[in-house]
């Protein structure tokens, strides 16, 4: 069976949502700069570990804790604290990580997590079953890093030009899984049509989309 | 800040209030999507009833984008706040009227945009005169 599609929704899913979804799942089992297949699927593992304890009263939640035989536990506690507890990261929590990782690391880190609950909090929402992890791929980090970064406040260094909002440069850090949280977001929101106030065509107005998209927002206690 | 905007765009009253759970933002389905948007960001008992709820008022491609969009603003708000990345300018001035109201400087990521200096992420800080 193809991943991700979505045969048993209760409703007919549009194909490039699922093509996008398929595009981070084959990147997430390959080789990183920093992390190899096995590692980024194990933290795409932790970051889903972790998301099913967010109903939990913080009180519990701090207790959650995991070993790996592939990760270190900063790294596991990073993916802890990004998924359950983001609103509470500041920049001298990011340095400490960082620190320990390095910012490449870090961000590459933060985009497995990020995505993996994209992803898996679309299908809860959805209600159908979270896709089984990728077998993850040999070969080694490329230890690359990007030229043309500079710094505008941000906890880590972004691309230094970008036409949108800062939040699609964010990951600058590790451009190719910056590209496949690019494609979700834009088969799952919008991209082309980004700066148009009023969207025709679409099932939801952009009103509804954005009363969505801010409720979200705010119940994570997200400022940006 | 989109929200209100493309309210305007469209001549529809929003009211922002319903973002921090107050109301039902005056749209079409209101009720409904902020019910869905809540119990899935939540993980919250209550998901299986909203999602049949919000399936059978809106219909199955209007269903479809509001769990897209419950499931990527779930994974920018992480990446957001995560890289502590400034708040853009426009949305910056635009929020200015109603953060204080709807409790967002409260938030503790606001920490990571200065709101008190114009254009506080682009603008270089002087450099200190040396000591002598």
């Amino acid at each position: 069976m193809t991943a991700f599609d979505h045969s048993t929704a209760p409703a007919p899913v549009r194909l490039e949502i699922g093509a996008s979804h398929r595009a981070f799942w084959q990147r997430l089992a390959g080789p990183g700069a920093s992390w190899t297949g096995a590692q980024r699927v194990e933290i795409a593992l932790e970051a889903r570990r972790a998301r099913l304890a967010r109903a939990n009263p913080p009180w519990l939640r701090g207790l959650l804790t995991s070993e790996s035989d592939l990760l270190p536990p900063v790294a596991l506690a990073a993916i802890r604290t990004i998924v359950l507890d983001q609103h509470r990261i500041d920049r001298a929590w990011a340095r400490g990580v960082i620190e320990e990782l390095g910012d490449v690391a870090y961000v590459e880190l933060l985009a497995v997590s990020a995505q993996t609950v994209a992803v898996d909090a679309f299908s809860e929402a959805l209600g159908v079953g979270t896709e089984p992890l990728p077998a993850p791929r040999g070969g080694a980090p490329d230890a690359g890093r990007p030229e043309g970064l500079s710094d505008i406040g941000a906890f880590v260094p972004v691309a230094s030009a970008f036409p949108g909002p800062n939040v699609g440069r964010a990951m600058s850090l590790a451009p190719d899984d910056n590209g496949t949280f690019l494609g979700l977001v834009g088969s799952m929101y919008a991209v082309s049509d980004f700066g148009e106030l009023v969207w025709k065509d679409r099932p939801l107005s952009r009103p509804q989309v954005e009363l969505v998209a801010a409720r979200v927002s705010a119940i994570n206690e997200c400022f940006y | 800040m989109l929200l209100r905007a493309s309210g305007q765009a469209i001549d529809e009253d929003v009211e922002i209030e319903a973002t921090v759970g107050r109301g039902d933002g005056g749209v079409a389905l209101g009720a409904s999507l902020l019910r869905f948007a809540e119990a899935a960001t939540r993980g919250s008992e209550g998901l299986a009833a909203a999602r049949r709820a919000l399936l059978a008022e809106a219909g199955p491609a209007a269903f479809v984008e509001a769990a897209a969009t419950v499931g990527i603003f779930n994974g920018l708000v992480r990446v957001a706040d995560a890289t502590g990345i400034p708040l853009d300018e426009s949305t910056r001035q635009a929020s200015i009227p109603y953060r204080d109201d709807l409790g967002l400087t409260r938030y503790a990521s606001a920490r990571n945009t200065d709101l008190s200096v114009p254009n506080a992420t682009t603008e270089a800080t002087p450099s200190p005169e040396p000591s002598r």
